[in-house]
Order: C-alpha cells, then sequence, then structure tokens
C-alpha cells in the first residue's frame, strides 16, 4: 500500500503545483514567537496582580478576624468597692455582689453566645438566673458551675470557700484529676491545691442569728413571696409593716440588704410598685397612683 | 512526521516545541489553505491565528490524534469563519456572494517544472484539464494524500468523512486521471501496475 502510495507521488509530483513554497515562513515564525513572548510576560503580570489581589483579601479577611475576635474577647472588669461591695448585674440578669477587694471579670460577647463564665479574684455573692449555657465561676483554686442559684466564692490565701445558699453547685479544684463536689444547700466547701473537702454544713446566714456580727451584706430573692420578705424586713430592721394585705399575691426578685434598711424599704417597695411612709418604727405601704 | 513533538511540551508552553511545530507542519498548512482560499494575506493570518490559538488555550488542549490532521482541520476552520464573514459583508454590499464555499483548485506550475518539449508541455496542459474535471473532495484527497503524503486515517479526520470514502474518492480519482490515454503513457508502468493491484486492495 505505502509503495503503491509512494509510486503515484512520485508520478504526480513531476506536476508542480503553485502557491506550495510558503516564503514569509520565517518572518511569520520570527513574529509568532514574539507574540509568545509577549503573551508570556502578560500571563506572569497577571498571576502577580492576582497573587496581590489575594494577598490583600487575605489581609483583609484576617484583619476582620482578628477585629471580631479583640471585640468578642473583650473583658470587663468589676471592683468591689470598699465597705458593703459592688452589687452588678451580669448579662444573663444575674446579679453579684463583689466583696470588698474582689474582683470580677468576664466577656459579655461570649456571654450572649451561652458561655457564662466568671473570673474571680476575691470574694463575691453570686444569684444566677436561668439561661443559656452553664454559669461558671473560675478562680485560681478551681471552678464552680451552677446548676441553678444563690451561693458564694471566696478565695483566701491558699483556699478557696464555696457557700450554696439555693440550689446546687459543682465545685472543681484546679487539679488534673481531682473529682468534682456537688453542693446542696446549705453546705460549703474549701478548694485547696489537693482537691476539693467533703461538703460540709455551714452556719447560714439567711438563719436566725442574734449576732449582729454575723448579718450577711447582701441577701438575693428570685420570684420570692413579698410577704416573706416584709417579714425578713420586720426581722432583721425592727418595724412593723402596715398594710401587708397589699402584697398578697405579689413576687419580689432582686436584692435585700441587711445592713441598710432606707436601701432596702427603697429597692423592695418600688420594684413591686408600692409607695411607703416610715414613720415611729412603722412602715406603712400604698399603692403608688 | 510527528513522533518529535510531544504535546505535553505544547502544554506546558515550551517555547522549543511550539518552534518545532511550526517548523515542521507550516509548510503544510501554507500549501493546503492556499488551496482553500487562493489570498495569501488570509492563508498566513489563518496560519498566525491558529497557532497563537493553540499557545493561548494550551492548558485546556487534549492531545489530539494526529497533529497534522488537528492542524490542518483547525485552518481549515478558520479559513472558511473568515471567508463566510467577507461573503456575508460582500452580499450585504454586494448582493451576490455564496456563504462558505470553496474550491480547492489545483493549479499545475508549469514554470517551476523543467518542460523539455511541447510534448511535455501538452500533457501538463492535459493534466491540469482532467484535475479539473475531478471534484473538489477528489482534488483535495488526491493533494492530501499524494501532495502532502498524509495518512488515510489522517485525510478521513480532516475531511470529517469515513476511511473507506477516502480509499474510494482517491481510487476513483486516480482511475479517472488514467482514462486518458495521453496521461497514461506518462505513468510508468510499474506505477499502472501497482494501481491495479491497489484498486484490488482496497475493496473492504
Amino acid at each position: 500500500m505505502d509503495r503503491g502510495m509512494d509510486i503515484e507521488k512520485i508520478e504526480i509530483s513531476r506536476f508542480p503545483l503553485k502557491h506550495e513554497v510558503f516564503t514569509r515562513k520565517k518572518e511569520i515564525g520570527d513574529r509568532l514567537a514574539a507574540m509568545r513572548d509577549s503573551r508570556r510576560r502578560f500571563e506572569a503580570d497577571a498571576l502577580r496582580r492576582r497573587h496581590r489581589r489575594n494577598f490583600v483579601w487575605v489581609s483583609a479577611v484576617v484583619a476582620a478576624v482578628v477585629a471580631v475576635a479583640l471585640f468578642m474577647l473583650k473583658v470587663v472588669t468589676v471592683t468591689g468597692s470598699a465597705g458593703n461591695g459592688t452589687v452588678m448585674s451580669l448579662p444573663c440578669g444575674s446579679t453579684v455582689c463583689v466583696a470588698a477587694g474582689g474582683e470580677i471579670s468576664y466577656r459579655p460577647h461570649l456571654w450572649n453566645m451561652a458561655l457564662r463564665r466568671v473570673e474571680l479574684d476575691g470574694a463575691a455573692r453570686f444569684s444566677v438566673e436561668k439561661g443559656k449555657g452553664t454559669f461558671v465561676v473560675i478562680t485560681d483554686y478551681g471552678q464552680v458551675t451552677v446548676h441553678g442559684t444563690e451561693f458564694e466564692v471566696s478565695e483566701q490565701t491558699d483556699k478557696m470557700i464555696v457557700k450554696c445558699f439555693k440550689g446546687c453547685v459543682e465545685v472543681t479544684a484546679d487539679s488534673p484529676d481531682a473529682p468534682s463536689v456537688m453542693l446542696q444547700a446549705g453546705e460549703e466547701v474549701e478548694v485547696g491545691k489537693t482537691g476539693v473537702s467533703e461538703p460540709a454544713v455551714m452556719l447560714c446566714e439567711d438563719d436566725d442569728n442574734e449576732d449582729g456580727d454575723d448579718i450577711p451584706e447582701l441577701l438575693n430573692y428570685n420570684r420570692e413571696e413579698l410577704a416573706n420578705v416584709v417579714a425578713e424586713i420586720e426581722h432583721y430592721f425592727g418595724v412593723t409593716v402596715g398594710n401587708k394585705w397589699l402584697c398578697d399575691g405579689v413576687t419580689y426578685t432582686g436584692v435585700f440588704y441587711p445592713k441598710d434598711m432606707d436601701l432596702t424599704l427603697e429597692v423592695v417597695f418600688r420594684s413591686c410598685g408600692f409607695d411607703y411612709t416610715l414613720k415611729d418604727g412603722k412602715v406603712v405601704l400604698h399603692r403608688i397612683e | 512526521m510527528e513522533d518529535a513533538i510531544k504535546w505535553s511540551d505544547i502544554t506546558e508552553g515550551r517555547e522549543c516545541a511550539y518552534r518545532l511545530l511550526y517548523e515542521r507542519f507550516s509548510d503544510l498548512l501554507y500549501g493546503y489553505g492556499m488551496k482553500i482560499v487562493a489570498d495569501e494575506a488570509m492563508v498566513v493570518d489563518a496560519i498566525q491565528s491558529l497557532f497563537m490559538n493553540i499557545f493561548e488555550k494550551r492548558k485546556r488542549l487534549a492531545a489530539p490524534g494526529s497533529v497534522a490532521a488537528y492542524l490542518c482541520r483547525s485552518l481549515k476552520n478558520i479559513l472558511i469563519n473568515e471567508m463566510n464573514s467577507v461573503a456575508v459583508r460582500r452580499r450585504d454590499e454586494y448582493n451576490d456572494a455564496s456563504v462558505g464555499d470553496y474550491d480547492f483548485e489545483l493549479e499545475l506550475d508549469a514554470e517551476c517544472a523543467m518542460i523539455a518539449n511541447e510534448n511535455e508541455r501538452e500533457r501538463y496542459r492535459l493534466f491540469q484539464e482532467e484535475l479539473n474535471k475531478l471534484s473538489r473532495q477528489q482534488r483535495e484527497m488526491l493533494y492530501l494524500r499524494y501532495y502532502k503524503g498524509l495518512e488515510i486515517e489522517e485525510i478521513a479526520k480532516i475531511l470529517d468523512v469515513s476511511k473507506r470514502t477516502v480509499y474510494n474518492t482517491t481510487n476513483n480519482a486516480i482511475a479517472r486521471l488514467r482514462e486518458n490515454k495521453v496521461l497514461t503513457q506518462y505513468f510508468s508502468n510499474e506505477a499502472m501496475i501497482m494501481l491495479l493491484c491497489l484498486c484490488d486492495f482496497y475493496v473492504f
């Protein structure tokens, strides 16, 4: 077959054709080489521009992430003032009374993401509202995980004391293998470097106690019958309250200052929508018109 | 013909591969293009476009089965598109052009050949006449097969027909040329014998 083709080719090629010689072959070849060279330079420039643009984008994204992280991790610190300490509300509505010299810090934006973590240095009393995420108090000696309610954490020289007034809290020492201890209402534990002690019954500050020195700085109430709070007012301040029937069916959520009658009356009754008069050891309630 | 060119070098943009590709195939493309459209400027532009297209689209190009067939078919497409554009413009202006048609004329170069006498000149004239009587497809296949030495399979790819069609059409073209007794004398006896053998061999 090939031999046949060769013979035909030989015979036919004895008749040469016009327009078979590419006279501009070298010129066009050189032009194509120059065009390829130019195209390569253009592609290299485009690649560099793309890399530069990508770098700018990546930098912008990194800067944005850092800014958001800094914003989210912004820390709010509150120090307890001398005397009665400082009472403050946390973003979830929980209240905390930071004792004089104590300090708490938390990240409010993480708080909104259900990370309710408070770092404590010193002593503070917490009244925890239900909310998203577990409420955790972190100290140098361990952490207290709240399972609902009111407790006190106090850092001392070489230990931490946790007292639970209502509900229960979970106490974990800051050591790798230390087991957690569930603390019930009315119990207290000591947390040291070695772990958590056995829960013990505490001398409850809310119990009847005639000794003025043991009167607590602050009490917290959560949807408590106002009549019961009024009874506490009469108990702590030695006054009588008139028109108690107005308290029927009313509940109180908030703080109570056992050592400051004026402040307590103002906070408790005003927040419940009552006006009052105080005269000769008698408090008379009125509805605010 | 194309063994030395590694297509992977083309897709990677190696300059030496592009120079080799151009060196190997530019003559083939020029001759083929000039048969499709007898306009050197258009053919040269088409060859430039073809090689630059290959370079610019190199990363997306798959390796062709035959580089010669791929280049010829691509050049033909470029030329036909260009001819169509010109024809459309001309039709708009003069209302008399046909779109996308080409003749593929094979014009013998009597000046290039060493013509010794009047008899040989006459044979040239007769061969040209016989070539002109062939169909366009016959001329195109004859040209690619016998002037450019492409394989049957490559011609089939370029013209988008079956291999059998290429066999039959080229054989018919040769047989038709041989019908002319003056031309028959011009072909050698050996060639005639081989042609007869080929006609039998190509029957599927």
